[in-house]
């Protein structure tokens, strides 16, 4: 992944007018930055901030006092006393020229297109096109819908031919699938023959295509993105955390997109990331708890929690074991910490790791938990070669163990222990490690759940309940909470915030951490 | 100021056994290398900066001059590109020159490599051109046996390579920076400039380049004097130039005379007069079809230098003057130079991706009789939407002719509306339509 260019120190800084305000930028930045430091939207199609500069759209003209011609601000550097302006009849001529052209042999298919709402063309068309076509001659025609990769579909005769995804293939994932192919107008972007756009990062090609050339597979003609309220978070696929938002309405998530963050993802995601929401609506949910004796019968939240109270409290000292995912919030792991080993005074805390394949040089960990950090911050024993988790299993099954509490983790060979201990499992899912259970609890999922997560950084983030939980299900936090109530002690916790602000308190590592301090960027904690 | 009284570029392209380099040697080829060795580099540019010498490529840019711009101090090494991908409509000087006396392009090569102290001098070589390829390759390896090229040339301590690079038939890739992204290997889009060639070139490197028939004179300037070349000619236009001569024109075909010679001139006394004498010069495209279009009476005056030519509004350009007399429909010629613009146009950036197709079809539609009523203001807007406003020139190259022929032929347009077709007879060879 390339690096930002480091700024050297101390900055040389440039001074110029836009629009007749002053800025005063790093010496090097384009004009098109220089704007965007006063926030003046000057439009781009070509131009990302992630990839090397091409010029070609066009669109991104300004005007510059002392410079015959307009100039593309996206290729010009700034320079001290440059005046510059983004408006006026010079620079509406350009972008109107550039406009028609773009639209000249484009299909205006905007009704069945999937991009409308976030379509460059449709949002310039909006602000600097005109209302007419004076284009008579026959549109050339592309080809439609045709899949380029295992996600991203391509429509060529939307196509703008901008290069972004090219470059995206070229310099950020290094694969080079994608190429631009023919000339003049009749140039378009393919896949090289032979070859697939299956990259680990194809999605990303879809977010930065400014207009409905490339669509994903996952998600098109799912929903209109208007419909779509995006809550920022944070994915869970991986000990990176890349920020995200997650696209929602009906109470479900639609799709995730990658939320710009220099320190952690930059303005990207992973493609197994990006369909992490899948399974949320493939596999059957839990909506309330369950009691699994000879046969399955709903029951009432409370009464569950005195059920699994009465459980713990009628087991030997220190014959309560815990099994917690490593992807469960900073929250749930420290009340779930509070209930087995201060509580209960159990050492049996099991948090299994999940390690996959290697770390890449871009964004993806081998580590598939969420929040291995976090639990290493908690002091909670990590388990990544297993053995914890065998032999917790294997005294279960020799009688040592009366309890065993699973929070969130697929754990295989718990019928075998069922025998001789009480198994209360709370689960967003109906997985077969539910069949071994005594009691089963209905946990919140993905996206319906509020807390911290500490990437591999130390970054501590957010991830965002944007979503209700179906029936009774709870964050494991709060049914910790709940059960340690039940065993008599204080858990006054109203908010997954307030329960930070104890950890903050009482955890060094988490010293002085705050929901708002942590904001949509994170907060970096010491190393 | 004089006239070319010799001819000196192409003295010897009559002699078939000039590409030996035997019979070249005996007829004084490489003689100017060693002296230009002995010089050094900095006195070889002084001297080409002396004569004035302008690049013949199109631009017409002080070729001494941009020779100064490599970088002085540099730990890359320094290229020179002698771009032979010459593939403007109406020009062919270049073919003739490496396919008659490839020696002497590879002499003002040498020379020239020499004084912007080069490493490896690249010849892109446009792909059509396989005699001039074939050519120029066993020169090369001659010239390699004579020992003109390679470690330590002649006892210089100069250490030189030259590669002979093939195009695949882009006209884009005669433009300096798209040669250099192809001869990269990769697609051959104009690069973003600044940075220049001289300090981001081929691999990034400093890079020099520069046409065949600009460093063919190289020689001659080292052999005979600045002033010499300075005197031929008119000020700031000096030194023999090839014209390629074609179109309505007796003797089509290359002329060497003096850069400056008036247009009727070049017809009268080089070109033997139009092809048929009972007809009027209707216009001269003077520069390649990039050049504006002037008609026949704004040719009686005309100087055919780089100055005069773009303070008309035109370009000397490649030099390839196209004649076309009162029997050329001016809708019809337009229409074939745009043809050519449309399916050349590399497509990088959108005025001219679009632009140069739509123009197209604007005008075949009206030569085809289909033209409306606004197709005139149309096409001279989308021009003007193309002009200036991409990485390239390639977009004025089309768009300019395209304004130059509705500006000065404006009612034979009008005519191709209103009439609903084309006025002219059918041409022999194929048109659309016979007359009415």
């Amino acid at each position: 992944m390339s690096e930002p260019r480091e700024p050297r120190e101390p900055r040389e800084t440039v001074k110029l007018t836009i629009d007749g305000s002053p800025v005063e930028v790093e010496k090097g930045s384009t004009v098109l930055q220089a704007a965007g430091r006063l926030e003046i939207d000057v439009p781009r199609y070509c131009y990302h901030p992630g990839l090397s500069i091409a010029g070609n759209c066009r669109i991104c003209v300004v005007e510059i006092e002392r410079m015959p011609k307009l100039v593309t601000s996206c290729t010009t550097v700034a320079a001290d006393g440059m005046v510059v302006r983004t408006e006026g009849p010079k620079v509406e001529d350009g972008r109107r020229a550039v406009m028609e052209f773009l639209l000249a042999n484009h299909p205006l298919d905007c009704p069945i297109c999937d991009q409308a709402g976030e379509c460059r063309l449709q949002e310039y068309s909006f602000q600097h096109g005109s209302g007419a076509s004076r284009f008579l001659e026959q549109r050339i025609q592309g080809f439609k819908a045709t899949p380029v990769g295992p996600h991203v579909v391509l429509d060529t005769e939307r196509c703008i031919v901008c290069t972004r995804c090219v470059r995206f293939c070229e310099e950020v994932t290094g694969t080079g699938e994608l190429g631009v192919f023919q000339r003049g107008a009749f140039s378009y972007i393919d896949v090289f023959p032979g070859r697939e756009m299956d990259n680990p990062y194809s999605g990303n090609t879809v977010d930065i295509c400014p207009v409905g050339a490339l669509t994903l597979k996952e998600f098109r003609f799912k929903k209109r993105v208007w419909e779509l309220k995006d809550v920022p978070s944070t994915c869970g696929s991986c000990a990176r955390g890349c920020n995200v938002n997650l696209g929602t309405a009906d109470n479900r998530i639609w799709r995730l997109t990658p939320r710009e963050n220099q320190h952690v993802n930059k303005w990207w995601m992973c493609d197994e990331g990006r369909l992490s929401y899948e399974p949320l609506y493939a596999i059957p949910r839990l909506t309330e708890a369950l009691l699994r004796s000879q046969a399955e019968s709903p029951v009432k939240w409370p009464s569950a929690v005195e059920l699994l109270a009465a459980k713990l409290k009628e087991a030997r000292p220190g014959a309560v074991a815990c099994v917690v995912s490593a992807s469960c919030t900073v929250e749930d792991l420290y009340l779930v910490k509070r209930l087995v080993a201060e509580l209960l005074k159990s050492d049996r805390l099991v948090v299994p790791q999940h390690i996959r394949g290697e770390d890449d040089a871009l964004l993806i960990r081998a580590d598939k938990s969420a929040n291995t950090e976090g639990a290493r911050l908690l002091g909670l024993p990590l388990d990544p070669d297993g053995s914890r988790l065998a032999s917790l299993l294997k005294e279960a099954k020799e009688g040592k163990v009366d309890v065993i509490l699973v929070f969130n983790e697929e754990v295989a060979g718990l019928a075998a222990a069922r025998a001789n201990a009480f198994i209360c499992i709370a689960s967003p899912f109906r997985t077969a490690s539910v069949e071994a259970a005594d009691l089963v609890l209905p946990a919140a999922a993905y996206g319906e759940h509020e807390g911290t997560w500490v990437n591999f950084q130390r970054r501590a983030q957010r991830v965002r309940r944007a979503l209700v939980p179906p029936g009774v299900s709870l964050e494991v936090w709060r049914w910790a909470a709940e059960v340690i109530k039940a065993l008599g002690s204080p858990a006054p916790y109203g908010s997954s915030g307030e329960v930070l602000q104890e950890i903050a308190g009482k955890v060094p590592a988490f010293a002085g951490l705050t929901v708002k301090g942590m904001g949509l960027q994170g907060v970096q904690l010491p190393r | 100021m004089a006239e070319l009284k010799e001819k000196v570029l192409t003295r010897h392209v009559g002699h078939a056994d000039q590409i030996d380099i035997g019979a070249a040697m005996a007829r004084g080829a490489y003689t100017v290398l060693p002296k230009g060795l002995k010089l050094g580099p900095d006195a070889v540019v002084e001297e080409v900066k002396k004569s004035g010498l302008r690049g013949r490529g199109g631009a017409g840019f002080p070729t001494g001059v941009k020779w100064t711009f490599m970088p002085q101090e540099t730990p890359k090494p320094r290229y020179l590109v002698v771009n032979a991908d010459e593939s403007e409509p109406g020009t062919f000087k270049d073919r003739l020159l490496m396919e008659k006396d490839p020696h002497l392009c590879l002499e003002g090569f040498l020379l020239s490599g020499y004084a912007i102290k080069a490493s490896l001098i690249f010849i892109y070589i446009r792909g059509e051109f396989v005699e001039a390829y074939q050519t120029l390759l066993r020169a090369i390896e001659q010239a390699r046996a004579k020992g003109y090229i390679g470690v330590n040339v002649l006892g210089s301590g100069w250490d030189v390579d030259v590669i002979l690079h093939r195009g695949a038939g882009a006209y884009i890739c005669g433009e300096e920076t798209a040669l250099m992204e192809s001869l990269e290997g990769k697609r051959g889009y104009p690069r973003l400039k600044p940075p220049f060639p001289a300090s981001y070139g081929v691999y990034g490197n400093p890079t020099t380049i520069n046409n065949v028939e600009t460093l063919a004179c190289v020689p001659f300037i080292l052999e005979r004097g600045a002033e010499w070349f300075a005197g031929i000619g008119r000020e700031k236009n000096s030194g023999p130039k090839l014209y390629c001569l074609s179109g309505h024109v007796r003797r089509p075909g290359v002329v060497e005379t003096e850069l400056g010679i008036p247009l009727m001139k070049l017809l009268g006394d080089h070109g033997g007069g139009l092809l048929d004498p009972s007809r009027r010069l209707k216009g001269v495209i003077p520069g390649g079809s990039s050049a504006a279009v002037m008609t026949g009476q704004e040719c009686q005056d005309l100087i055919m230098d780089f100055d005069t030519l773009a303070s008309k509004g035109s370009l000397l350009g490649s030099a390839g003057v196209i004649f076309m007399d009162d029997s050329v429909c001016m809708v019809r010629a337009l229409e074939r130079v745009l043809r050519f613009y449309a399916h050349e146009s590399c497509g990088q950036c959108t005025p001219c991706r679009i632009g140069s197709d739509w123009i197209h079809r604007i005008v075949r539609r009206i030569e085809q009789g289909r033209g409306t009523a606004q197709d005139l203001d149309t096409l001279v807007s989308v021009c003007d939407g193309m002009v200036g406003k991409t990485i390239c020139v390639f977009a004025d190259a089309a768009a300019i002719p395209a304004k130059s022929f509705v500006a000065k032929f404006r009612d034979e347009f009008n005519d191709h509306i209103n009439l609903q077709r084309c006025p002219f007879p059918m041409a022999a060879g194929g048109a659309r339509r016979a007359p009415a």
